[in-house]
């Protein structure tokens, strides 16, 4: 059978065995693919400072549609199809921002260390609370609910009507932005 | 989170089941469907012509090239549900040489010429609007079914998918119709027969593109 060989096992039969149910096999799959996709995207795009998070979003695109996949046949042309259709989004947004000029979060951190009075008036805790309600609805709401409220992803997930996994992308990309900006502030 | 913290949260979740082959789902939707289809014309009413017209090879051809192509738009809708397309896309393009195939063998199993003046009096005539509704009516809960099944899936072209789905079971419909009533006028045919069809289909790549969307 075509395919990727993972010491003696291809990544047909990796994901086959994950199928079945072999939590193992299924992150064998993950471990293997990763670089792939890591070295595809890298090719592809300008800032490499994205390629983590398109890579995080194709591997959460992998997972949701694992159902699809037909063991019979090549895993890679599968896979493939996953990578181009997760990076053709990411490049539609980039194109997009770049028609509109400015990220409209970039705008609030422009608004926000140009605030001559934000040295003076802010002590830190409340520079927090304003970096967080800079931060897109969605995203606010869900640093509330799991990391001032207390609530679990799993309760977060019900409570948002979203998956476990997309609750925690959006946490990680709220606590990268919410970092990058606090760091910016303090530096300023 | 780092990519390995991911891959501990997505591998705790495990893999979803695997959905069955594309022709098994059709199976799965396609045979429902029809007992349900048969109940639907056995009420309805067979057209009184049938003894004859089932001698007729055409009309036979006929049937028989809807139902080939009501299978073969139901399979590629379910593999145009994966994002590779089941590495089958060609299977698009052989459905759509094979839908015209129906059509003309109805035309060249009718015994009247296509004219202005037929379309005309087609046109004029409200009879066919029972006709398009029940071609309409019938295919709901087909379309609603497959629609279900669909959303299972991941599809890179939802529009498309939803289209196929669609014309599947408008086909469906159309097919009861040619069952049910004798009337093999063409232009008839066309205007509240097969235009229903062409409309619900369109609605299909519309309400395809939201319903069948992959999300993030």
């Amino acid at each position: 059978m075509l395919g990727f060989k993972s010491k003696e096992i291809s990544l047909e039969d990796l994901m086959a065995a994950a199928q079945s149910g072999d939590k193992k096999a299924y992150r064998q799959v993950f471990e293997e693919v990763t670089p792939m996709i890591k070295s595809f995207i890298a090719k592809r795009i300008n800032k490499p400072e994205d390629i983590d998070e398109i890579t995080q979003e194709i591997l959460i695109s992998v997972h949701k549609a694992s159902q699809t996949y037909d063991s019979s046949r090549p895993f890679k042309t599968w896979l493939y199809a996953i990578i181009k259709f997760r990076l053709s989004d990411y490049l539609r947004t980039v194109y997009r921002n770049a028609e509109r000029g400015l990220d409209s979060f970039d705008e609030k951190e422009f608004e926000l260390s140009n605030d001559d009075n934000n040295e003076d008036a802010f002590d830190d805790g409340e520079m927090i609370a304003k970096m967080l309600d800079a931060l897109p609805e969605k995203q606010q709401k869900i640093i509330k609910l799991t990391k001032i409220d207390g609530f679990s992803i799993k309760e977060t997930a019900q409570k948002m009507d979203m998956s476990e996994s997309a609750v925690k992308v959006t946490v990680h990309r709220a606590l990268d932005k919410l970092k990058a900006n606090y760091e910016r502030s303090k530096s300023v | 989170m780092s990519i390995d913290n991911l891959i501990d949260d997505l591998t705790s979740e495990g893999v979803k089941k695997p959905l069955p082959k594309p022709f098994t789902q059709t199976l799965y939707w396609f045979v429902p469907t029809f007992i349900l289809i048969a109940m639907a014309t056995y009420f309805m009413g067979i057209r009184p012509d049938i003894h004859d017209k089932i001698h007729q090879g055409l009309y036979v051809l006929e049937l028989l090239s809807l139902l080939v192509a009501i299978l073969t738009f139901t399979v590629t809708a379910f593999s145009c549900s994966r994002p590779d397309l089941y590495q089958k896309p060609w299977m698009i393009w052989l459905s759509l040489l094979i839908l015209p195939v129906p059509f003309i063998l109805m035309y060249l199993g009718s015994t009247e010429f296509l004219t202005m003046v037929g379309f005309h009096e087609s046109l004029h005539n409200h009879m066919g609007q029972k006709c398009a509704t029940c071609v309409t009516l019938f295919s709901i809960p087909p379309i609603i079914a497959l629609f279900t099944m669909l959303k299972l899936g991941t599809s890179p072209h939802p529009g498309v998918t939803g289209f196929l789905a669609a014309i599947a079971s408008t086909l469906l419909s159309y097919t009861i119709l040619r069952v049910n009533e004798a009337n093999d006028n063409p232009a008839h045919i066309i205007v509240w027969h097969v235009l229903p069809v062409v409309i619900i289909s369109t609605i299909g790549f519309v309400a395809g593109y939201f319903i069948l969307r992959w999300k993030k």
